[in-house]
């Protein structure tokens, strides 16, 4: 099937059986890489991305339900000043050793901080609870979102309608 | 039955009228409205051996909605549960709300349905034990009308419920009453991929003292969902605190009524000892509560 939506706010159309996955797309036929795929069962947030402003696992989207979706994803949120914050305040703590977790937790960071300015570490678990980081640095995490917090952020990214 | 290499046909139904035709004409078609149960069994260029037709409900606007009346909230059944937490803050019964918190993660709540839920006929399902506690009903539609269920009477069997050929849940009803004490709470395996093993929903109800109403239910023992009116009834009428020998007597009659069942995970037997502490904290936080 002929699917049109937008990535990243910008027009895209494939064909795709309907039945593939969201996070097959964007890695095979859009080269969007920084998505990651790790359990494939909506159990580890390795593949969240925001579709139509709601954080979602990319494994359990079928390519039928993106006909005029919109689509968020870790290439597109870094675009935003909120990543830059958060980025720099990950940075000071050093969280993400092997980074394989790291977008994902990025996606739910940037969504709860939208609606959240300073949340509080229990908030931020909360939030987090999705998320697997192999590397269990979970309070290096929680420490640089806590930094990055106090910076400024947008009401919402990546919603636009 | 599907054959490997079917392709997938997917029909996009946008009234509940529609939908009912088309599962009328297709009544082996997949229902999918969140997919987080469906999405890892469809295969990316054929389809699972359930189905080759899958109807999407996402467009059906009137399974998304929310209604509120003096006595009930009704619910949509394929309204997200992030959806329902969000818009049934102050309105949704504690317990039943704690329990649509602690279904998966906030990611998968804002695909998953309170419909899909219940629909999976799965008794440890978070929201379960928690609607068989307030009376829950479930409206079922069909071409041939609608009919309503008390969700104690949706699930005949293991893996089964009620729907006949060309039925669906339309919504869900819950009765709006006060509570002076409500609580839920669940047992899950270490492994973060477990799937909770009991869940436990107690509401209580008190006057001057005397327990007036008082509801337990208890998920994931056996098939079903355990809740004894006649338990129940015993507590009613009594003066808080309770006596050791009236806890005692509880939940002696309890332990003979628990139908545990080894699974792959767990002994009928723990099943058995941990639902018996559920209930008596339970019992125990309502001595508390009444202080």
């Amino acid at each position: 099937m002929k699917i049109n939506f937008l990535v990243n706010k910008r027009p895209v159309t494939i064909n795709s059986s309907p039945g593939r996955r969201l996070v097959d797309i964007l890695r095979i036929d859009l080269g969007l890489t920084g998505t990651k795929e790790g359990c494939g069962e909506g159990r580890c947030g390795s593949c969240l991305v925001l579709m139509n402003g709601n954080l979602v696992n990319s494994c359990l989207i079928s390519a039928f339900k993106l006909p005029d979706a919109e689509i968020v994803t870790i290439e597109g949120y870094a675009q935003s000043k909120e990543y830059a914050n958060l980025k720099q305040a990950l940075e000071v703590t050093g969280a993400f050793p092997c980074g394989f977790c790291s977008s994902g937790i990025i996606m739910a960071t940037g969504n709860l901080l939208a609606e959240n300015s300073s949340p509080t570490a229990a908030e931020i678990r909360e939030a987090l609870s999705g998320n697997v980081c192999r590397c269990g640095d979970y309070d290096n995490i929680i420490a640089g979102i806590r930094g990055g917090a106090a910076k400024p952020q947008s009401r919402r990214y990546g919603k636009t309608r | 039955m599907a054959k490997p290499g079917d392709l997938l046909r997917v029909l996009r139904p946008k009234s509940v009228n529609g939908l009912l035709r088309l599962y009328a004409k297709n009544p082996d078609a997949l229902l999918f409205a969140g997919g987080t149960e469906r999405a890892t069994r469809l295969k990316p260029d054929s389809v699972s051996a359930e189905s080759k037709i899958v109807i999407y409900l996402g467009k059906v606007e009137e399974l998304s909605r929310i209604r509120r009346s003096q006595r009930y909230l009704e619910i949509g059944s394929c309204l997200p549960i992030s959806r329902i937490v969000s818009i049934g803050r102050h309105i949704l019964p504690e317990a039943l709300s704690t329990a649509l918190r602690s279904i998966a993660n906030p990611a998968v709540r804002n695909l998953a349905t309170l419909g899909g839920n219940i629909c999976a006929a799965i008794p440890n399902n978070d929201s379960i034990a928690p609607l068989y506690a307030i009376d829950g009903q479930l409206e079922i539609r069909s071409l041939s009308g609608s009919r309503w269920v008390p969700i104690s009477r949706f699930f005949p069997g293991a893996g089964e419920t009620v729907l006949k050929e060309g039925e669906i849940l339309f919504r869900i009803r819950i009765p709006l009453e006060e509570w002076d004490y409500q609580v839920f709470r669940k047992v899950s395996g270490s492994h973060i991929c477990s799937h909770p093993l009991l869940n436990f929903c107690g509401l209580a109800r008190f006057s001057k003292g005397i327990l007036e109403t008082v509801r337990f239910a208890l998920g994931g023992l056996n098939n079903t969902v355990f809740r004894s009116l006649e338990l129940e009834s015993r507590l009613e009428g009594k003066t808080l605190p309770l006596s050791e020998k009236e806890v005692e007597s509880l939940l002696a009659g309890a332990d003979e009524l628990l139908e545990p069942l080894t699974d792959s995970s767990f002994s009928a037997a723990y099943k058995r000892a941990t639902g018996l502490r559920l209930l008596r904290w339970f019992i125990e936080n309502i001595h508390r509560e009444n202080r």
